[in-house]
């Protein structure tokens, strides 16, 4: 257990580096259509034994062009990333889980100009995210739950595919980023004592990229370090025989700027701050449909970049063995 | 529940496993053929796709008077055909690399490449076929690949051919562009017109769009294939191209008031003119029309005039005559633009520079 304590103190400290070194001094290269890994780590605590696992569909549409928080009125370019994500957490104890994170990407490039279509796609699996998450207090037991989780992130995904005539990608369009990097994630929730079902609760997500040494075959890329705060609140409604958990959240993210041979890019990184309507669905106590649109409210984007106009998941969840009796109804995205 | 643990974490990886990678279906629309005349491997893809970077056709011009955007110390391209002065600034360029226009009878691509800081000035008309250039969004030496509306072929701005497509080895016939400060362009052409912001774009034009990449010298973002370090990578340089030879020429040889080089290149003379304080290089091979060679000499003064002969004609910037017994004769235009220093090493390994023993 006291090895348990520096790694927790790891975390804080990690996390702290990461809020109080990102903020706001500014990932993904020209636009911000990266894959949605750092985001979509961490289920909620259940009692040991349990799996549970997620398959989701993530869409990214980025048709914004902006300089700074200026929108150009252009029409002409649009960026999408389609992600499966394939998440499955084990808890080992009922203060240890380990979480997983996998993904395939599908990215499409679209340019209009003249009334000529150019569209440029790829796909193949991308990076994985493998978490040891402690869980230091339960819902269940203590009314709220408090989680903290660190991991790497695992460059599965290629970072050098071509296009039709071999001709070398740039890391925008690379379904992974060569790199190996460090995710923290931290997770608060609370009941309300009047109505148990209401559940707040906050997530700090943070992400120490490493470099990409063979990024073009000669140069190296390092996607600039990341943290995300998610606060939300939900609960659930019995509407017919079905049970719904509607839940809304606010997320703030800021990215540093990319860098390439140890230079800033200058079109990249940025701050968002996104709204989040979900709903849910209980299709039986061990599994859940849940729809997560996302909506910008606010972007600053480092230089001049597409930034996303919408996204979207839709995920199928199921858990395998014993979860605990009051899960949050803030759905993690 | 081991059965499930197991089949819970190994179908997820499996079903992943079992996806290909690579350019989904039918998309990758890159126009040209598979043929390349330089290493494929070393072409990348700049970003923002082809045609991402719009290029401008026949924009709008406005009299310097009306340019009130443009400080005097911005660069621009100038060019000039018969009394018509124009100018194209590179705050423009910057956000859209090429525009194609007409002056008087000439159909001239002016072709800037913000990361190698090239300006080149192209005649569209190939093989009596007037064409338009677009940016293909690929990159060659971290230089602008430009590709033709006609045939989809794809060039390189700074080896001056054609590298893919239908056109594949032809070479480009370019026009002289002068690339000064607007204080300096309107100083030599006060009736020069110059491109409106009003380009159909909505863009920031007053802000560069490289952060600090004019002058961190180490930021390169894209690869090349040779560097020199016989200047710092982002000093700009006249280049002269000359039958596969290359000389460059530094402000360092120049001071404040005109200065006139005349040179020899590959058994071809050429002449250089240059002014440090006003910013500009210009070159031109030393032959007036006739087969001779003249002996050229600066002339302080006189914008756009900049140099005398032992003559006594008057040539401006342009490589005219303007006075003299060779009065509206012409001087047969260097294939010379000026660039980022790490742009002609990277092209031209075996490019020699004046005053270098």
């Amino acid at each position: 257990m006291r090895y348990l304590n520096y790694i927790l103190k790891y975390i804080i400290v990690a996390q702290g580096i990461l809020v109080s070194g990102q903020l706001p001094g500014y990932s993904q290269t020209c636009c911000s259509g990266g894959v949605p890994l750092s985001g979509n780590i961490g289920f909620e605590g259940a009692e040991s034994g349990t799996l549970q696992m997620e398959l989701s569909y993530d869409l990214n549409y980025l048709a914004t062009l902006k300089t700074g928080s200026e929108i150009y009125e252009d029409g002409t370019r649009q960026r999408t990333t389609h992600s499966l994500l394939v998440k499955a957490g084990y808890s080992i104890k009922h203060w240890l889980a380990i979480d997983a994170l996998f993904s395939y990407v599908f990215q499409g490039r679209r340019i209009t100009f003249d009334d000529q279509i150019n569209q440029v796609d790829t796909r193949g699996l991308g990076d994985a995210v493998l978490m040891a998450k402690f869980i230091l207090l339960n819902l269940p037991e203590a009314g709220s739950e408090l989680q903290l989780g660190i991991g790497p992130k695992l460059p599965l995904g290629r970072s050098d595919l071509t296009n039709n005539f071999d001709i070398t990608l740039n890391a925008d369009m690379q379904p992974g980023s060569g790199s190996w990097d460090l995710i923290t994630w931290s997770y608060y929730a609370r009941q309300f004592v009047k109505r148990p079902t209401t559940v707040v609760s906050a997530r700090i997500v943070g992400r120490l990229n490493g470099t990409n040494r063979e990024y073009l075959g000669t140069q190296t890329y390092r996607i600039g370090n990341s943290v995300q705060f998610y606060l939300g609140i939900g609960d659930n409604v019995v509407w017919g025989n079905m049970i719904l958990s509607p839940s809304l959240s606010l997320r703030y993210r800021y990215a540093d700027g990319d860098q390439i041979n140890g230079q800033t890019l200058e079109n990249t990184g940025g701050q968002w701050i996104n709204l989040l309507p979900a709903v849910s669905w209980h299709l039986s106590p061990n599994s859940i449909l849940h729809f997560v649109p996302e909506l910008p409210l606010y972007s600053e984007v480092g230089g001049t970049q597409l930034t996303p106009t919408f996204r979207m998941q839709l995920g199928f969840y199921h858990s395998f063995g014993r979860i605990g009796k009051n899960k949050s109804n803030t759905y993690q995205l | 529940m081991k059965r499930s643990l197991v089949f819970g974490i190994l179908w997820p990886v499996m079903l992943l496993m079992g996806c290909e990678d690579g350019p989904a279906g039918n998309g990758a629309i890159f126009s040209g053929s598979d043929s390349w005349s330089i290493p494929r491997d070393e072409v990348f893809d700049g970003g923002p796709g082809k045609d991402g970077i719009p290029a401008l056709t026949e924009p709008e011009f406005i009299s310097a008077g009306e340019a009130e955007y443009l400080s005097d110390d911005e660069l621009v391209l100038g060019f000039v055909h018969g009394d018509e002065a124009r100018a194209y600034p590179h705050d423009i360029l910057d956000w859209h690399e090429i525009i194609n226009d007409l002056v008087g009878d000439v159909n001239i691509s002016v072709t800037y490449c913000p990361l190698t800081g090239t300006g080149i000035g192209w005649n569209r008309e190939i093989d009596g076929n007037v064409t338009t250039f677009g940016v293909s969004g690929l990159l060659y030496n971290s230089n602008l690949i430009p590709y033709d509306r006609s045939t989809g072929s794809n060039w390189s701005q700074i080896r001056l051919d054609c590298v893919n497509g239908e056109h594949i080895g032809k070479k480009v016939e370019v026009f002289p562009l002068v690339e000064t400060t607007w204080f300096t362009w309107k100083e030599m052409y006060p009736t020069t017109t110059v491109v409106s912001r009003n380009t159909g774009h909505d863009r920031n034009y007053g802000r560069y769009p490289y952060g600090n990449y004019r002058t961190a010298h180490d930021n390169l973002i894209f690869p090349v294939a040779n560097e020199d370090d016989r200047f710092q990578n982002k000093e700009r340089v006249l280049g002269i191209v000359q039958s596969g030879r290359v000389r460059v020429y530094s402000f360092t040889g120049f001071d404040d008031k005109v200065n006139v080089i005349n040179d020899e290149l590959n058994g071809i003379d050429v002449v250089v003119a240059g002014n440090r304080e006003d910013n500009f290089m210009v070159a031109y091979i030393n032959d007036p029309g006739d087969g001779s060679t003249l002996s050229f000499s600066a002339v302080q003064g006189q914008y756009p005039v900049v140099m005398t002969d032992g003559e006594g004609n008057m040539w401006d910037v342009n490589g005219r005559a303007v006075a003299g017994p060779r009065k509206d004769a012409r001087l047969s235009p260097a294939a010379s633009f000026m660039g980022y220093w790490f742009s002609f090493a990277a092209f031209y390994p075996d490019l020699t520079i004046y005053g270098d023993s």
